[in-house]
């Protein structure tokens, strides 16, 4: 994150790929596919906001230990703005993913394991903020918080990524569910599904910078 | 799978947007996301020069 603050040839790097997913996202050849029709294109959209969401989250875990192991106001900064930030970015993919499910699936909310999986999932990371907002000391509050926000990570881990898996899932490449290979008949969507992730992933990365700033400057001023 | 699903896709004659594309009403929505995207991105950077100049005056003072 110290790097990210320093230097800025990721923001172009994030506006030019989120350029390039948008035109190929929309343009590109899809796999033709029943029920999902068009809507494959939302695999550039949707998805990606969760692997932003999970990037962020790792970032801020990362901050989160070494502000234990350093005691350095900076790094709780860090992890907390990294934090929102993926809450922000998980919100976005619920509200994405229950519009696209309500004209595939048929409701936006077929208590499916994944869905019911990341809602459980956002609210640990709810509970983090409310957590942070109910300590005074700020000493107190970045300690506790950094635990906290590893046993929150520890827990999406397997939420999102193991507990859906063995049962039965609506979202590809769980419980038996054909993934992400099967639909891809020819690797079309690949070429433009992976620049989103890193594109989205970036952009989170950069709101989150600019709210380290932010946030940097208030310290200052209150010192 | 994906003998089957290619199968399927081909019996069911899967609608897509095809005549969309072809009336050239695609580019619209293109240019419009496109525009908004730019936009965001203009403003992000904005912002993040402004935070950058108070920054240094925030050095400044300290001196």
């Amino acid at each position: 994150m110290q790097y990210l603050l320093r230097t800025n040839w990721w923001k172009w790097a994030c506006a030019i790929l989120l350029i390039y997913v948008v035109i190929a996202g929309l343009l590109m050849p899809t796999p033709r596919l029943p029920i999902l029709n068009e809507t494959i294109r939302v695999l550039h959209f949707h998805v990606p906001m969760w692997f932003g969401m999970l990037f962020l989250f790792m970032g801020s875990v990362i901050h989160a230990i070494k502000y234990l192991s350093s005691g350095k106001q900076i790094n709780d900064t860090m992890s907390q703005s990294l934090a929102t930030v993926g809450v922000f970015f998980g919100i976005l993919g619920m509200v994405t993913g229950m519009f696209w499910a309500t004209f595939t699936w048929g409701e936006p909310w077929s208590s499916d394991p994944k869905q019911n999986a990341s809602a459980i999932g956002l609210l640990i990371y709810f509970a983090y903020f409310i957590l942070r907002g109910s300590i005074q000391d700020e000493q107190q509050r970045s300690k506790i918080s950094a635990v906290y926000n590893i046993f929150a990570f520890a827990a999406i881990i397997p939420l999102l990524f193991i507990l859906p898996r063995l049962t039965d899932s609506l979202h590809p490449g769980n419980g038996g569910n054909p993934g992400f290979n099967s639909y891809d008949l020819d690797s079309r969507l690949r070429t433009v599904f992976y620049p989103a992730v890193i594109g989205w992933t970036l952009l989170g990365f950069w709101i989150a910078s600019i709210r380290i700033k932010l946030q940097n400057i208030n310290h200052q001023l209150d010192d | 799978m994906i003998n089957l699903l290619t199968i399927l896709s081909l019996l069911l004659q899967v609608p897509m947007a095809d005549t969309f594309r072809s009336d050239g009403k695609i580019y619209v929505v293109i240019a419009i996301i496109l525009i908004i995207l730019l936009g965001m991105f203009f403003y992000l950077f904005r912002l993040d020069k402004k935070i950058g100049q108070i920054e240094e005056e925030l050095k400044d003072k300290e001196k």
